[in-house]
């Protein structure tokens, strides 16, 4: 672990979010570092200081919504604006200029994406208009998001109907999908459920879901008071107690397989053997028995099933925003490590976004190889990189390694001939913190200019041309 | 109550006690997104007023009311921006970022950091409410990735996670942000009280 690692890890335990695995190396570092423990007690310092500071600004935005409140008047009733049912496929707009530079190279992330798949189209209702919705009196969550059909039944009964998109369900309520149907459930505490084709679950109660068969894939919403959210994957009699992750299960008879995305997840096989899976590991329950824990080297294609729900949730969504730079980040990952420098340099500016997602990924940080690997990434990307990637390059000053930005700042001052009073030398000579000013400067400098690089400004594109770029022949 | 469900309530003339939830729910978000914006406590408290008011005047138009949160803090970074463009303080803003002329006083924004200086402890008190003030300036000086995410993160004393999801970047980053900020502003305090020692010896 080195300092400025070590300094991350010392801040995520002030604001009580270090992540247990990280305790003891965190400890051991302190032990010999006299530096980052000057850096405790400092940044310890400046966080009771900004508390205090805060303080009032926290009572002052109580006071605004006060005088917010004073000045309003209600309006009439309006109404109610119709149930959104399209999808958001504007997020080609800012998404689409990036995707089309990697799609010559790179094709399997739109592969992956799938985006002229037409069944994301969701589906509001899934029957017949004259189906009454149901209604319920204390609903543990309620359906934002279907592919298709979806169907409910109460307890204890064999009354399945289909629930229309936006109904509530109720706790002990019975869920199922069809074939080629998946759905997502926002539960009460704002966990979200999202079940793959042909899966039965029931929603017990408002952070506990039974899966009777088929995949799951849970995102849990973290509470304050540590009350857990609990899967039971009833065929392999095995529960699943979670804190604040995201993780799938997929049920067989006898047998349930868990794949930990983040966070961790408490494993009870039928009271015989308990554990803890991390994330990026997986673990097999057959019989009672734990049969099988691995590392799962690609979380984001043993889960890829989720993206469908996740396209329909719109450009704005921060989760499909990660999962499509951890494609990219893999992708990047594989160009470096299995081809040669020069065959990724002949892709052309088409390699600049997977290899800078990589360069920005833990990935990219695990080894001292990684390390190689990541200046030689960055200094492909300085070479390659075109106007439409500066804002890129923007980013990658910020990198905690001098030698990944100096390559940024070259590629800047080639693209831009400016460098705003700092030699890209003195970009990996000096230290981040004495760069924060120029990286500010950078940032302001884009947003006032950035009308002068035509083509770098994602939004500037039509979605429609580039959803014709992007899509293999075949598939259009 | 989700956001969605109180916003429909609100539409459909239920009760104005919708309206109220989610002011007070969102209004801490919607100053901290001002003042990272435009780095004055007291012209963000007027912008979040206006933005606040803005969206509820415009609820009507909101399409999808569970993205009620987004959508107003959109509208609160467009009157920022439509608010700096006008009076012309993108400039001064960036000689802020820079440390040019015009930090330091905090612009007379944070007269509620001021305590009463009177009894034994008033000159202790008064130095603490200095450096309170002085800390607040620095971080209007933080480069605006950092500074978003110090504001939010002390206005609304949220997880990583939340901010993660709020500012569309991973909890590794969230975290790297505040760490940056911190170690930033502990730098400059440090330079700061190196430079108070210094002038007091050349007084001595």
């Amino acid at each position: 672990m080195n300092c400025e690692q070590a300094n991350n890890l010392i801040g995520a335990r002030i604001d009580g979010e270090i992540d247990n695995g990280h305790v003891a190396a965190l400890d051991a570092h302190l032990a010999e570092c006299a530096a980052c423990r000057g850096v405790v007690e400092a940044m310890t310092a400046v966080d009771a200081d900004l508390t205090r500071a805060f303080a009032p600004r926290r009572a002052a935005a109580a006071a605004v919504a006060d005088r917010v409140l004073s000045q309003f008047v209600v309006p009439p009733a309006a109404a109610l604006p119709a149930p959104v049912t399209t999808v958001h496929r504007s997020w080609w707009a800012s998404w689409g200029r990036p995707l089309v530079a990697a799609a010559a190279g790179f094709g399997l992330a739109v592969l992956l994406m799938r985006p002229w798949n037409d069944t994301h189209t969701p589906i509001a209702g899934a029957g017949p208009s004259s189906v009454p919705v149901i209604t319920v009196a204390n609903p543990v969550g309620q359906l934002s998001l279907a592919t298709g059909a979806v169907y409910i039944c109460p307890p204890n009964s064999d009354n399945w109907r289909p629930l229309e998109s936006g109904g509530a369900v109720q706790a002990g309520m019975q869920v199922r999908t069809g074939p080629k149907v998946r759905c997502e459930f926002k539960l009460s505490d704002g966990s979200e459920v999202r079940l793959n084709a042909d899966t039965r679950v029931t929603l017990a109660a408002a952070r506990r879901v039974e899966v009777a068969s088929g995949q799951v894939f849970s995102s849990v919403h973290k509470q304050t008071d540590g009350a857990p959210f609990v899967v039971h994957a009833a065929p392999a009699e095995t529960t699943l107690t979670a804190l604040g992750t995201a993780f799938d299960v997929t049920c067989a008879p006898g047998k349930a397989t868990l794949t930990v995305v983040e966070g961790s997840v408490k494993v009870d096989a039928a009271g015989k053997q308990n554990d803890v899976v991390r994330g990026g590991e997986a673990l097999t329950v057959a019989d009672g028995h734990f049969a099988d824990k691995r590392q799962v080297e690609n979380l984001m294609r043993a889960t890829q099933w989720v993206d469908e729900i996740l396209v329909m949730k719109g450009r704005d969504n921060p989760e499909l925003a990660r999962r499509i730079d951890d494609i990219f980040a893999q992708l990047g990952h594989e160009k470096m490590w299995y081809m040669q420098a020069q065959e990724v340099r002949r892709l052309g500016d088409h390699c600049v976004i997977p290899l800078t997602r990589y360069i920005e990924s833990d990935r990219s940080k695990r080894t001292p190889d990684d390390e190689i690997k990541r200046r030689e990434a960055a200094r492909i990307v300085a070479d390659v990189a075109t106007t439409w990637a500066i804002p890129e390059l923007i980013n990658l000053l910020s990198d905690n390694d001098g030698e990944v930005r100096y390559a940024a700042a070259k590629a800047l001052q080639r693209l831009t001939g400016q460098s705003l009073g700092r030699r890209p030398e003195e970009w990996r000579d000096q230290s981040l913190m004495s760069c924060n000013n120029t990286i500010a400067q950078w940032h302001a400098w884009w947003e006032q200019n950035k009308s002068h690089f035509p083509g770098a400004d994602p939004d500037s594109v039509k979605p429609v041309e580039l959803f014709k770029a992007a899509v293999p022949k075949d598939k259009a | 109550m989700t956001d969605g469900q109180l916003v429909r309530q609100a539409l459909a003339g239920a009760t104005p006690a919708a309206y109220e939830t989610l002011v007070r729910r969102w209004a801490p978000r919607v100053v901290g997104v001002c003042h990272a914006r435009v780095g004055r406590a007291a012209a963000a408290e007027d912008l979040a007023q206006e933005a606040l008011l803005r969206g509820l005047r415009a609820l009507a138009t909101l399409s999808d009311p569970e993205k009620f949160g987004p959508w107003l803090c959109g509208i609160a970074s467009r009157t920022c921006l439509d608010w700096l463009k006008k009076s012309e303080r993108t400039e001064v803003s960036l000689s802020r970022l820079t440390g040019g002329s015009g930090s330091g006083s905090g612009s007379g924004d944070d007269g509620e950091l001021h305590v009463a200086a009177r009894g034994a402890d008033a000159a202790e008190r008064a130095e603490q409410a200095d450096d309170l003030r002085h800390l607040m300036a620095e971080v209007d000086r933080l480069p605006e990735p950092q500074r978003e995410a110090l504001m939010l993160y002390y206005y609304e004393d949220c997880t990583y996670q939340d901010l993660a999801q709020r500012l569309g970047v991973s909890a590794a980053t969230v975290n790297a942000r505040l760490t940056q900020a911190r170690m930033a502003l502990r730098e400059r305090l440090v330079d700061r009280q190196d430079g108070q020692d210094k002038d007091k010896r050349v007084r001595a």
